[in-house]
């Protein structure tokens, strides 16, 4: 029964072929367009690839490995830019020039609340950004200079400034390096 | 002394081929046209598995989170998949049939000369029946015979091979168009029904057996 439907099938795929020829025939300016589009992209240094924002590089030989769900999450400072605002009151932005006001504002806070605007939370305790940034010690730090660190608080949750973790490194001293 | 008997006079003879004539011709066009289709069915299945061979290595990395992230990583390799297949396959077409036209224009007086030496010189002998024209003697043109004789061998060969290469590069890309429908259509069928099953050939294996029949299952 199967190969007498198949033939049917196919019979009337016949009566159709030469609509089907026609529509791949009105088709061939698309494949004229992505053709251009090919070469155009070819001819600026980026060749058409396979590859994804969702694949990892392989390396020769190897099988590819996972970024996204297995690696450790990338440093505080991949994310952070020259351009990054770090703290939405001040407008702050962060680079080797940054300078936070000890005294206003707490380089915790401000830190933190990079993580709640809409990055990536890391799974794994962050690593120190590598830029200078130097602190104006509020005159309550300047009192206790051998204040201990802050007390490392769970891992950051979604939800606001004061849920975050604080950074190793954070309120140590004067004119510090977080690094 | 022997006398032929003739039982029908010329034109008779002539319909009456041409009817055996377009009988066949029909049968054999329709088994043509059916083997043809088959064998197309079959390769539009493969070009569709031929997405499950692109997205396998990225399924498996675990990077795709939702149908749409799946639906980009797949429209995005399918349209590099066409790009790569007709990346030498179009140029090469344009430049075959801007070739054939340039030759063609240039050697042959006019198209009638140049559809003779396209055709091999095929010139059959039409019947009318019934107001339709049919073959009804199939033969090769004495001008055609003339001309290769007369030195025009070169064109006789020239011209109907650059149309069969036109014509077989044009089928590529038609089958690469194809292609790409049909990974558009597999893309469309695994949103809708799942896509981590692709890896490992997990989805073929469900797809035969939801082909299976119930009987043949329950032994």
């Amino acid at each position: 029964m199967k190969p007498v439907k198949s033939l049917l099938y196919d019979l009337v795929l016949v009566l159709l072929s030469p609509l089907y020829l026609a529509g791949l025939i009105l088709g061939l300016p698309y494949l004229v367009w992505r053709w251009t589009a090919g070469i155009a992209q070819t001819a600026r240094g980026h060749a058409p690839s396979y590859e994804t924002e969702f694949d990892a590089p392989r390396e020769y030989g190897k099988n590819p490995t996972p970024q996204r769900i297995d690696d450790p999450a990338p440093s505080l400072q991949a994310y952070i830019r020259n351009d990054t605002q770090i703290n939405s009151t001040y407008n702050t932005t962060i680079d080797n020039s940054t300078h936070i006001d000890n005294s206003t504002d707490s380089h915790a806070q401000t830190i933190n609340n990079y993580y709640f605007a809409g990055q990536p939370v890391p799974t794994q305790e962050p690593k120190a950004i590598d830029a200078t940034v130097t602190f104006t010690p509020d005159e309550a730090t300047l009192s206790h200079p051998q204040s201990p660190a802050l007390p490392p608080e769970p891992a950051p949750q979604i939800g606001g400034p004061e849920q975050a973790p604080a950074l190793p490194g954070q309120v140590e001293g004067h004119d510090q390096e977080v690094r | 002394m022997y006398r032929p008997v003739i039982l029908a006079d010329i034109d008779d003879l002539y319909r009456n081929q041409a009817i055996v004539i377009l009988a066949v011709g029909l049968v054999l066009a329709v088994l043509v046209l059916l083997i043809i289709v088959h064998l197309d069915r079959k390769a539009f299945k493969r070009q569709m598995k031929g997405l499950d061979t692109l997205m396998e290595g990225t399924v498996k990395n675990g990077l795709l989170h939702s149908e749409k992230d799946f639906a980009a990583a797949a429209n995005h390799k399918s349209q590099v998949a066409l790009f790569r297949a007709i990346r030498l396959t179009l140029p090469l077409a344009v430049i075959v049939i801007v070739l054939a036209a340039i030759l063609g224009a240039s050697l042959t007086a006019n198209l009638g000369e140049w559809w003779m030496f396209a055709k091999f010189g095929f010139s059959p002998t039409m019947v009318d029946i019934g107001g339709l024209r049919l073959w009804g003697e199939l033969k090769i043109g004495q001008d055609y015979l003339d001309a290769i004789a007369a030195g025009q061998l070169y064109l006789a060969i020239l011209i109907p091979t650059l149309n069969l290469v036109g014509l077989a590069l044009v089928l590529q890309l038609l089958y690469s168009l194809q292609g790409y429908l049909a990974r558009r259509l597999e893309i469309s069928r695994l949103v809708k029904s799942g896509w981590s099953g692709i890896v490992g050939g997990e989805a073929e294996k469900k797809d035969s057996e939801a082909d299976k029949k119930p009987e043949d299952t329950k032994e």
